[in-house]
C-alpha cells in the first residue's frame, strides 16, 4: 500500500470500520512512514477535537416559546394527506395507476388512427367534470337507496341530454363523443366493470386527490357508478361544472340537491317532458359542442351516422326526474328553456296556492322534470 | 404500540415513541409536539449552534426548524423517522442561514461566552486553554463549506450513524465517508498550524 492509498482509508482505519486485511496493512504502512503517522495524528486531533465540543444549554424558556407559537398555527395537512398517513395507501395507488394505463391503452388502441387524435381532445374536456365524479363516488356509500333520485344527481348531464351510452364503444366517431361524453349510463362488459370497481376503491380512499392521470378512466367507471351515486355532499364545483353543460348555461337557477333521498319534497311544478328524436336534441346543443361536432362530422361523416343509428335505441330506454330550484322570478325563463329543449307533455302547478306565497316570499320554486324517452 | 384512550394523560412522555407522538399530533394533539420539541431540542440546538457558531442566530433558527416541522406535520409519511426528518429541516435551515450570512459579511465567530460549561472539575487556567482551542474550532468550522461542516458535526459531534447521515442528506452512504474524509482533511488544514505551532493540545 504506498501513501496516496492510505490516506484515503485513514478516515476508515481510525472508525475500525475497515476489514481486519486493510487495518493490517495500514498499521504496518503507518509503522514505516513518518509522513502518514503525522497526517493520521492530525486526523485524529480534528476528530477529538469536534466531539469535545462541549453541549450548550437551550436558552430559558425555549420549549415555552417554541409552544405558545405552534398553538397560533393551524396544521392543515389536506384531506387526502390525512386519509394517506392514516391508511398508508401506496399499494392501491400503484394497483390503480396499473389499470389505469390498462384502460387507457385499450381505448386508445381501439380507435382507429382519425379518432385516435380527436380523443385526447374528448380527454382535455373529460378532465374538467373528473373531481365533481370522484366526489359523487366518495359520497355513495352513505346514500345508496332510491334509484330515481340518484338519477337526479348525476351532475354532468343536461336535463334533455338524451342517450346514455358506454363510453368504451370503439367505434363511436368523435362527434357524438363531445355530445354524449358525460351520458354514460349503458351497462358495460363484466371486463371493464371489473376494472372499474378496482378504480372506485382506490379512489374512493384517495378521495379528490390531485392525480390527475386517473380522469379518463374515471370517465369510464362512471358509467354504472353515477347511477349508484348520490348527491348530499355535492360540492359547489360539481354543481357549476354540470350547469356550465347544460342547455341552461347562465340561467340562475339550478339542478336541486341539497334534498334529502328518505323524503321526496313536494314541488312547486311538475314538468313531464319528452325528449326529442337524436337530431332535433344535437341542434339545440351548445355553441361549442355544435362546432367541435361540425368539425368532426367534416372528416367522417360517414361514421357519424353510423354511430347515431347505434345510439338511438340504447337511448329510448331512460327516464329521468330532475330536479330544480327557480327563483319566482326566473320561473319564465325557466320553463322557455325547457320548452326548447325538449317537448312538454303537462305540466301542472301541484300548488298554485303555495305558489303564490313563494313568490310574495320570494322563497325559490321546486321543479320537477319528469323527462320521457322520445317517441321513434 | 399501544394507544390509550386518553394519551396525554395515561403514558409518560418518555415511554411514546417519536411514531406514537408523530400520529398523535397529527391528530390534533397538541401535547404529542411538546413531548417531541423536548425530546430533540438540545440535538438540534447544538447541532445548529455548531453550524452558525452564533448563539443567538442558533435559538432564532431552532425555534424556526420546530415550527416548520410542526406546520409540515401533515406531509411527514413516516417513510423515515422522525428525527431524520427533523435533522433534515435543521440542517436546511441552518445551511440557508450559513449561506446568507457569509454572504452578508464575513463574520468573526463570537466568543463561545455563552456556553455554559458544565465539568466542574476543570481549573480556571485548564479551562481558558480548552476554551481558546474550542474556539479555534468552531471558527475553523465556520470557515469549512456548509455541506462540510455538516457532515463532521453530523459523525463526529452527533456521534449519528453513516446510515442515518446519508439518509438526512439522502446521499448514498458511500459519499458520506468520501465526503466526510475531504471534510476531516480541510478542517485539520485549517487546525495545522495551531497544532503544529507546538500548543499542548489538551
Amino acid at each position: 500500500m504506498n501513501c496516496q492509498e492510505v490516506q484515503l482509508q485513514l478516515s476508515g482505519y481510525l472508525e475500525k470500520s475497515l476489514d481486519a486485511i486493510r487495518m493490517k496493512s495500514i498499521e504496518t504502512h503507518l509503522s514505516s512512514c513518518p509522513f502518514c503517522r503525522a497526517e493520521i495524528h492530525g486526523l485524529s486531533e480534528c476528530i477529538r477535537q469536534v466531539a469535545e465540543l462541549p453541549m450548550v444549554e437551550l436558552p430559558a424558556g425555549f420549549t415555552q416559546r417554541v409552544m405558545a407559537h405552534a398553538r397560533e398555527f393551524e396544521i392543515e395537512p389536506t384531506a387526502w394527506q390525512r386519509l394517506i398517513a392514516a391508511f398508508k395507501l401506496t399499494v392501491p395507488i400503484q394497483a390503480a395507476a396499473v389499470v389505469l394505463v390498462g384502460v387507457l391503452a385499450v381505448l386508445l388502441y381501439q380507435k382507429d388512427p382519425r379518432d385516435r387524435t380527436v380523443a385526447f381532445t374528448d380527454m382535455t374536456s373529460e378532465m374538467v367534470f373528473a373531481p365533481s365524479l370522484i366526489e359523487e363516488k366518495t359520497n355513495s356509500p352513505a346514500t345508496a337507496p332510491e334509484p330515481s333520485r340518484r338519477d337526479t344527481k348525476r351532475e354532468s348531464i343536461s336535463p334533455v341530454e338524451p342517450a346514455p351510452q358506454s363510453v368504451v364503444q370503439p367505434r363511436r366517431p368523435t362527434a357524438e363523443n363531445i355530445v354524449l361524453k358525460d351520458a354514460s349510463t349503458a351497462p358495460e362488459s363484466p371486463a371493464v366493470a371489473k376494472a372499474e370497481k378496482a378504480l372506485e376503491k382506490s379512489l374512493d380512499e384517495r378521495i379528490a386527490a390531485p392525480r390527475r392521470p386517473a380522469i379518463q378512466a374515471q370517465e369510464v367507471s362512471t358509467a354504472s357508478e353515477s347511477r349508484r351515486s348520490s348527491a348530499d355532499a355535492l360540492g359547489i364545483g360539481a354543481a357549476i361544472g354540470a350547469l356550465s353543460r347544460t342547455p341552461f348555461r347562465g340561467a340562475p337557477y339550478s339542478a336541486e340537491r341539497s334534498l334529502s333521498p328518505l323524503s321526496e319534497p313536494s314541488p312547486d311544478f311538475e314538468f313531464v317532458v319528452r325528449r326529442r328524436a337524436r337530431e332535433r336534441i344535437d341542434q339545440t346543443e351548445g355553441a361549442s359542442g355544435a362546432a367541435a361536432r361540425k368539425h368532426a362530422e367534416a372528416d367522417a361523416p360517414a361514421s357519424a351516422a353510423f354511430a347515431r343509428e347505434q345510439i338511438a335505441p340504447l337511448a329510448s330506454s331512460v327516464v329521468e326526474i330532475r330536479w330544480f330550484t327557480v327563483a319566482p322570478e326566473h320561473y319564465e325563463y325557466f320553463r322557455k328553456d325547457l320548452a326548447a329543449e325538449a317537448n312538454i307533455e303537462s305540466e301542472k302547478s301541484t300548488a298554485a296556492k303555495e305558489k303564490d306565497s313563494a313568490v310574495k316570499s320570494s322563497r325559490e320554486l321546486l321543479i320537477k322534470v319528469t323527462i320521457l324517452q322520445p317517441e321513434r | 404500540m399501544k394507544e390509550p384512550s386518553n394519551p396525554s394523560e395515561s403514558m409518560a412522555p418518555e415511554t411514546i415513541s417519536d411514531a406514537a407522538c408523530v400520529r398523535r399530533l397529527q391528530r390534533g394533539d397538541i401535547n404529542a409536539f411538546e413531548i417531541l420539541v423536548r425530546r430533540h431540542e438540545k440535538a438540534i440546538f447544538n447541532l445548529v449552534y455548531r453550524m452558525l457558531g452564533d448563539y443567538d442566530d442558533a435559538a432564532e433558527i431552532s425555534q424556526e426548524v420546530f415550527l416548520s416541522a410542526y406546520r409540515a406535520i401533515g406531509q411527514f409519511r413516516g417513510e423515515a423517522n422522525f428525527s431524520t426528518w427533523l435533522y433534515r429541516i435543521a440542517l436546511n435551515h441552518a445551511t440557508t442561514r450559513r449561506k446568507s450570512t457569509n454572504s452578508r459579511q464575513k463574520r468573526l465567530v463570537p466568543l463561545d461566552g455563552s456556553e455554559m460549561i458544565d465539568d466542574g472539575q476543570i481549573g480556571p487556567a485548564e479551562t481558558l486553554e480548552k476554551k481558546e482551542l474550542r474556539e479555534r474550532v468552531q471558527r475553523a468550522l465556520n470557515e469549512l463549506e456548509p455541506e462540510d461542516a455538516t457532515v463532521i458535526l453530523l459523525r463526529d459531534l452527533q456521534d449519528i450513524p453513516y446510515e442515518d447521515v446519508a439518509r438526512m442528506l439522502e446521499i448514498p452512504v458511500g459519499t458520506v465517508k468520501s465526503r466526510l474524509h475531504r471534510a476531516r482533511q480541510a478542517l485539520k488544514a485549517r487546525l495545522a498550524a495551531y497544532f503544529s505551532a507546538g500548543r499542548k493540545v489538551v
